[in-house]
């Protein structure tokens, strides 16, 4: 009983704590703010930083760049306190009206200076960014905390707190894993072995989803991006994947009845063997991805790498979300049409086709970016791909933390519920 | 003879939640999901089945014992009480466990050996033998969905007739095929018998109970009824069953 009441009061605490926190975050006078400019060209990236009190006095200046005549400005973005994440955006058609090339030095002139200093006063983004630490550290503390109240409170005899939950889930990936992977190329054999065209359909799919963006949006977007087909076609594979394996994870439990209401399998086997599927098709369609890089020579550097922790976050989260929309999806009978409709809008508001920096007014831009995960893991992906930088570090950390948190209570939802659900079905 | 024991079951209960379809709307409404009735399908059934042994299990439809099967299969736990397998791998023989219609023969043998907890290269191992038990021949590399009923039947009864786990649970699966592949796998279960399995058949055919069983456990309504020898308890049975 005493367990109870501290348990409560530890909540309460926590909860507490993370509003307070928020508060001060939102609300905390942040002085003027340096600001690093970062100027893409066909040479590479020229950084230059102002600190607040050179921004006070700036009004026209000049950076001068070695390279000369052959320097042709792409883009150039503005960093604030987070030196990877960009707060503002200017698209080459616009460079002309802040600056130009004389000889081997850029002049901007005073509209570029206004646009650094009222850049240095906002600080939203980083406001943002400080309110999600802040929500990763107080849900990780509620998580320990409701684990161990599990271990501690009487009636639950079964469970054996947070380390037992993730052991239990690690063997249980091991000792399915043939049997995902089997099932994955089983299943896709299956969805090609009555169509003509077979496998080249994971290539066709996303191929043609990208021409139709590209006539539809090509016209209006093409012109400010660079290699526009290749800017849509790689964000459409990462997002292809996240909502097939949404939209699968809301049904899995029903369209798996044969399985489940017959034999004892962890539910997650389930959804991870369709993500194997998705995964397998996305792997196919990087065979044009990386065509498509040759015909459009596409300078590519050793920042490519870091496409690797973006496509990490998609599948980690992927995974967290799936396996919490499968418990309710069991439920909730219409939850899969609701969920299609939120994945629409959610496709729309994360930039797949457009860039989001330059497309969306300054606040909503960086809101977006830090809110929704796909809009932060499709841009790191193309920036490193596209301009060979590494961008959104701190976004991505704590995406992985919070993706990783999402897991954890999906695989606890499901664990204490899935005794119920041969029952539902 | 003093056999071990191979399954102990305890004061088990198991609810059927009636909650089974909600639409969003309700869902979001607080008072509504509370309203939730539970429908006990087994209510305090304890016995225990000793290695080796095979007990038949009777009862009206709807009595529980398919959730009681289930629940021993591990599919869902008990709500109260405890089933103890002593270390045995139990399995529902069911009709097929994870088929998918565009996937041949042995594309699914694979997959429904490996959903029961089979290593692949273990059902690698006995796929031969699977395929000649199914008497399917050519149909084997052909895709489910061109089978017949009866094939398809033939196929998933082999599977988990020919790989090994050491309790069987057969839930009305023995009229399966024509009548050649029904005395055959009829053949099966007497050797399985023979070799030490432990199985337990749920069934309404008292012929075949009859046949196989050591012991026969009569379900009513969800309660234990009786365990005894199988004439004593199917005659019982018979009576009660009388219009």
């Amino acid at each position: 009983m005493k367990y109870r009441k501290l348990i409560k009061v530890l909540r309460w605490v926590i909860a507490c704590a993370f509003l307070v926190s928020v508060i001060t975050i939102g609300l905390y006078p942040w002085k003027n703010q340096s600001i690093t400019l970062n100027i893409n060209s066909d040479m590479g990236r020229k950084t230059v930083t102002f600190s607040a009190s050179e921004i006070n006095a700036l009004e026209s200046f000049t950076v001068t760049c070695p390279e000369g005549q052959k320097f042709i400005m792409r883009e150039i973005w503005f960093s604030r306190q987070f030196k990877s994440i960009s707060v503002a955006k200017i698209k080459s058609s616009d460079i002309e009206k802040y600056a130009y090339i004389d000889g081997d030095k850029i002049y901007f002139n005073d509209a570029m200076a206004d646009r650094i200093s009222e850049l240095s006063k906002t600080f939203f983004v980083e406001r943002i960014i400080y309110a999600e630490i802040a929500l990763v550290i107080a849900l990780g503390l509620w998580i320990f905390v409701s684990a161990l109240a599990e271990k501690v409170m009487p009636e639950n005899r079964g469970n054996h707190g947070l380390a037992a939950e993730i052991k239990k889930a690690v063997t249980n990936i091991a000792d399915y894993r043939e049997y995902m992977v089997y099932a994955a190329k089983a299943d896709l054999k299956a969805e090609v072995a009555n169509s003509y065209l077979n496998r080249l359909w994971w290539i066709l799919e996303p191929f043609c989803n990208m021409l139709v963006y590209v006539i539809v949006f090509g016209h209006i977007m093409g012109r400010d991006i660079q290699n526009y087909p290749i800017f849509v076609f790689s964000a459409l594979l990462m997002w292809n994947f996240f909502n097939r394996v949404i939209q699968y994870s809301v049904k899995c439990v029903r369209n798996n009845r044969d399985i489940v209401t017959k034999v004892y399998v962890p539910k997650y086997v389930l959804l991870i063997s369709n993500m194997i599927l998705s995964f397998i098709k996305l792997l196919f369609s990087f065979i044009v991805l990386a065509v498509m890089l040759m015909i459009f020579k596409t300078h590519i550097g050793i920042a490519v790498m870091w496409i690797i922790p973006a496509y990490l976050v998609m599948l980690v989260i992927t995974f967290g979300i799936g396996m919490i929309l499968l418990h309710y999806g069991v439920y909730v009978d219409d939850l899969s049409y609701a969920v299609g409709i939120l994945l629409q809008m959610l496709m729309f508001l994360s930039g797949i086709f457009y860039d989001l920096h330059t497309s969306l007014p300054a606040p909503l831009s960086g809101l977006v970016l830090c809110v929704n995960p796909v809009a932060m893991f499709t841009d790191t992906m193309r920036s490193a791909l596209l301009s060979n930088e590494i961008q959104n570090v701190p976004l991505i950390i704590l995406w992985l933390l919070l993706a990783m948190f999402l897991s954890y209570i999906g695989i606890h939802i499901v664990n204490k519920n899935e005794n119920g659900y041969v029952k539902v079905i | 003879m003093n056999r071990t024991t191979a399954l102990t079951v305890e004061h088990v209960c198991i609810d059927y939640r009636d909650i089974s379809h909600m639409s969003l709307a309700k869902s979001l409404k607080p008072g509504e999901v509370k309203k939730i009735s539970n429908v006990r399908a087994v209510n305090d059934i304890s016995f225990s089945v000793k290695k080796g042994e095979i007990l038949g299990i009777v009862g009206r439809n709807g009595s529980g014992k398919t959730t009681l099967l289930r629940s021993i299969a591990g599919i869902f736990q008990p709500d109260e009480g405890k089933i103890e397998l002593h270390g045995n791998r139990a399995s529902l023989m069911a009709i097929g466990i994870g088929f998918n219609g565009n996937n041949t023969g042995r594309e699914n043998i694979l997959k429904s050996g490996m959903l029961l907890g089979c290593k692949l290269d273990y059902v690698k191992e006995y796929m031969e033998e699977i395929i000649n038990f199914s008497e399917l021949g050519d149909f084997i590399d052909r895709p489910v969905r061109t089978y017949s009923s009866g094939m398809y039947s033939k196929l998933s009864f082999s599977v988990t007739a020919i790989l090994d786990t050491d309790i069987m649970l057969v839930d009305e699966v023995l009229s399966v095929g024509d009548e050649h592949f029904r005395k055959k796998s009829f053949k099966k279960m007497e050797e399985l018998m023979r070799s030490d399995r432990t199985v337990l058949i749920v069934s309404h055919a008292t012929n075949t109970l009859k046949e196989f069983c050591n012991k026969i456990l009569w379900i009513h309504d969800g309660r234990f009824r009786m365990l005894d020898q199988t004439d004593t308890v199917l005659s019982e049975y018979d009576k009660s069953m009388q219009l």
